[in-house]
């Protein structure tokens, strides 16, 4: 459209646009793109000694385990109930949806260590239910419940804020309830009018989600103890690695770690194209 | 202050907007560009005011090329279809922008501004709104600031796209009498871009016929609306019916239609489908023999006295012969 | 009435959902959140002033706060025109740069650290280099500026350049028609529409620059009363099972942090009316 053209009358001057381009990527490559290409470098310092040194020890596979083991029960559960949430909270005219809202952007906006501190106070042996876990011989802190709790706070926020925007559209574009008049019942209006909308968001709030469950160390630091091979995961090792000074091989482990960060962000950009397909194929609104 | 537009031409991304586009606006005229939807007339009018740049072809402006202009000393009014009123300046401080927007040693002192914009706020008769915001607004005081907010730099001339495009049928009449009542007390050199041929025909001295980027005709209202050039212009300023008799096609409006009782020289036989006596005339609808639909309008002191009823047949017979060969 | 029935009235299975969803975020969030509060509320004035008090605390509420500040503040003024020139101009690598941008959102904050420490540490390609030039960033407030930055970049690019996208260029063009420079109108038209983005991105990362943990503690070499941050302090707290010291460190930081935000929403609000 001609009114989306930047004219000579709209733009700055081209030694501003050079000069401003260039510094745009002066900045994100000193301080986004070089640190990253470091981190592969050093973790290849050695050839492929780091990887080896690193993939042998019974504590990395150990961590390895631990962390996929987490994202794979984290993961599910959040998508399940995240979509519940978000999808009661947009077909209901409630109020005090904002307080829900805000309570649910809490694990977003509060420290991670402060959400390890959460479930210490809970969970931990001065905790409130301290005493009744010791007595009946029950670990949450420093054990696998803790980390799951841990883990399932902080990565609680994704799939339903990637889906509350997409749902309201969808409860407001009025196709949900023409099905509700043409006699359709929720479960029929929700896979075949709605599901299709939300397809691509739902994926991407979890792959999301899983590359944070993965990925989270504050909160995580906190509440493991860091007992290798028992309750390190994978961003833990890193940094046992680095007291240790084996900065390559702890270079290596963020390596792997970096994959997932690379994965999501592929996703990111496969999913923003896909939307942008499907909303050229539907005939404008206009 | 004329403005010559001579021979532009201009493509976006492979289509050609405009082809070879020619037009004069005389000082102190009121001239509207006219034409269906995506024929290229707001491309034309911001090429004039100089947001876009012409591929071939001159814009002159009292015979200088605004291309030669730097941007800040062409000072033109450019009313925007949706106005774009800056949404966080009060109405007074959108009128007084481009005031304030000079170089400090041209500005005016500050008490010239405000005695300046106070003047344009009584010109369009909201002074007791000048402290809102945009969104604050109805459509149509909207549109007045943005007026306002054109003229007050004084420009040469005032270039309006749609500007009654957002409105509703109400406001929109009103409004465009005050843009013609505004126009005789200033006098500013105006073009305006519609696509509403009645809203052209009423505030415009000059229309300017646009298809497909080219210019089909340019003339009054009256000399356009009685002899256009071509079925395009015809059918565009107005409904037309298109009668055959003696082999002929003839154009023309409902109200030049003659309803004969008996079959004679250029007539075409119909039959009445509907009548609509409310409103100033009476629309009968009629149908040929071969399934075309044909209006005509006769006054009610005709249709009273010819007791016509629906079915009845009649023949058409044209009051003017416009043909187009 | 049987179940099936029951599931058809038309707000019944939406409160199903909402019920589920609720219950489990009331669980997972809200109580231990709660906890946390009730925790604080049984802290006496006497023993959270002793535990603020303390130098180590002290420096580190201070350290936090200014480095978030200062981070935040840099990426406001570089994520400005970073915005711009994603969503503005046309040039070879847009799309590859706009990648990277998210990278500090995507990457753990555990490799996060290591990069930085790994590039700009004493013994990193643009560490020995910067400490030639005797500046030195690894375990100085310099290097967790420098990790608050690398963490805090998105959000203001990424709020700013929604906005910026949506703009509409006709404001622009007016101003221009009105003989308006191009620098004064960027002034005086864009920025005040741009200015509640600017203000939301600026607090998102201040706040993740007050609470980030991850990719600090890395860099900052940990010493105490020097370049110990606010979070470490609370992790130091809970391994000698301080849990009132962790506490109060965590409600101050909250505190200070939700101030923060309540005045950034006042200013905005303020503009608006």
């Amino acid at each position: 459209m001609p009114n989306r053209t930047i004219t000579r009358r709209t733009a700055e001057p081209a030694w501003v646009r050079r000069l401003l381009i260039a510094l745009a990527f002066l900045h994100v490559g000193l301080l986004v793109a070089l640190p990253f290409a470091s981190v592969v470098c050093q973790a290849f310092g050695e050839g492929l000694d780091a990887f080896r040194r690193l993939l042998a020890s019974p504590d990395t596979s150990s961590a390895i385990w631990l962390t996929v083991s987490l994202a794979l029960v984290a993961v599910p559960l959040n998508a399940l109930f995240g979509l519940a949430l978000a999808w009661g909270l947009t077909h209901l005219r409630l109020p005090g949806r904002r307080l829900i809202e805000t309570l649910l952007d809490l694990p977003f906006s509060i420290s991670p260590v402060v959400a390890g501190l959460l479930f210490i106070l809970l969970f931990g042996v001065n905790g409130y239910l301290g005493p009744f876990l010791r007595a009946h011989h029950l670990r949450v802190i420093f054990a696998y419940p803790g980390l799951l709790l841990a883990t399932l706070f902080v990565t609680m926020p994704f799939v339903a804020r990637e889906l509350l925007p997409l749902l309201e559209a969808s409860a407001l574009s009025g196709e949900e309830e023409a099905a509700r008049l043409l006699g359709a019942g929720w479960w029929r209006i929700f896979w075949r009018i709605t599901f299709p909308e939300i397809r691509w968001g739902l994926l991407y709030g979890t792959i999301l989600c899983g590359a944070r469950a993965m990925g989270e160390f504050g909160a995580v630091a906190v509440v493991s103890g860091c007992i290798r091979g028992r309750t390190n995961t994978l961003p833990l090792h890193i940094e046992a690695l680095f007291q240790d000074g084996d900065l390559h091989a702890a270079s290596a482990a963020a390596s792997l770690l970096a994959i997932i960060g690379l994965v999501s962000l592929v996703c990111r950009l496969a999913s923003a194209r896909l939307h942008a397909l499907a909303a050229a194929q539907r005939p404008p609104t206009t | 202050m004329s403005i010559d537009v001579r021979n532009v031409h201009k493509s976006y991304a492979g289509s050609h907007v405009l082809k070879g586009v020619s037009l004069t606006v005389g000082t102190g005229e009121l001239v509207a560009l006219l034409g269906p939807s995506g024929c290229g007339k707001t491309t034309l009018l911001r090429i004039i005011a100089g947001l876009e740049k012409p591929d071939a072809g001159d814009v002159l402006c009292d015979g200088l090329s605004s291309a030669q202009l730097p941007p800040g000393e062409n000072r033109i009014g450019f009313v925007f279809q949706h106005y774009a009123l800056f949404q966080h300046m009060s109405v007074f401080e959108n009128i007084a922008f481009g005031l304030r927007a000079r170089p400090r040693r041209e500005r005016l002192p500050e008490d010239e501004i405000r005695r300046r914009v106070n003047g344009l706020l009584e010109l369009i008769q909201l002074d007791w709104i000048a402290k809102r915001l945009p969104a604050e607004l109805s459509g149509g005081q909207r549109q007045r600031v943005a007026l306002a907010r054109a003229l007050a730099v004084q420009p040469r001339f005032l270039l309006l796209d749609e500007p009654f495009g957002a409105l509703d049928a109400k406001v929109r009449l009103e409004l465009r009498h005050w843009l013609r009542e505004r126009h005789a007390d200033l006098g500013v050199t105006t073009l305006f871009v519609t696509h509403d041929q009645e809203e052209a025909m009423d505030v415009a001295n000059r229309l300017v016929v646009i298809r497909d980027g080219q210019v089909e005709q340019t003339g009054t209202p009256e000399q356009l609306y009685a002899t256009p050039v071509n079925p395009f212009v015809c059918d565009f300023l107005g409904y037309v019916n298109i009668l055959h008799a003696d082999g002929q096609q003839f154009y023309v409006r409902p109200h030049e239609i003659a309803l004969e009782w008996f079959s004679g020289e250029r007539t075409e036989p119909a039959t009445v489908s509907a009548i609509r006596t409310a409103g100033p005339m009476v629309q009968l609808e009629l149908r040929t023999p071969d399934g075309r639909s044909v209006t005509a309008a006769i006054t009610h002191e005709a249709f009273q006295q010819r007791q016509l009823a629906i079915g009845e047949e009649v023949h058409l017979r044209p009051l003017v012969e416009r043909t187009f060969d | 009435m049987s179940l099936l029935r029951l599931l058809r009235r038309p707000r019944c299975v939406p409160m199903l959902n909402f019920g589920l969803g609720m219950t489990y975020l009331t669980l997972l969030v809200l109580v231990p959140v709660a906890c946390l509060v009730l925790r604080a509320a049984n802290v006496s004035w006497d023993e959270c002033r002793r535990v603020l008090a303390t130098p180590d605390n002290w420096a580190a509420l201070r350290l936090s706060l200014t480095q978030a500040l200062l981070a935040a503040c840099f990426n406001t003024v570089t994520g400005v025109p970073l915005a711009w020139v994603l969503s503005r101009y046309e040039f070879p690598g847009r799309r590859f740069l706009d990648v990277w941008i998210d990278l500090p959102f995507a990457l753990p904050t555990a490799v996060a650290g290591i990069a930085l420490c790994g590039l700009y540490g004493p013994h990193g390609l643009a560490g020995s280099w910067l400490a030639r030039l005797g500046i030195q960033v690894a375990y100085t407030p310099l290097g967790i500026w420098l990790a608050l930055v690398f963490v805090g970049l998105p959000f203001v690019v990424r709020t700013v350049q929604p906005v910026m996208l949506n703009l509409d260029l006709s404001q622009e063009e007016a101003a221009a028609c009105l003989g308006a420079s191009r620098w004064y109108c960027l002034r005086r038209v864009v920025l005040p529409e741009l200015l509640p983005a600017i203000l939301a991105g600026f607090s998102m990362a201040l706040a993740r620059g007050i609470g980030e943990y991850g990719s600090v503690i890395f860099i900052a070499g940990n010493i105490p009363g020097e370049t110990e941050i606010l979070p470490l302090r609370i992790v130091h707290a809970l391994e000698g099972y301080d849990y009132t010291g962790a506490t109060i460190l965590a409600v101050a930081m909250l505190a200070v942090s939700f101030a923060l935000l309540a005045v950034i929403n006042l200013l905005q609000r303020h503009r608006r009316a």
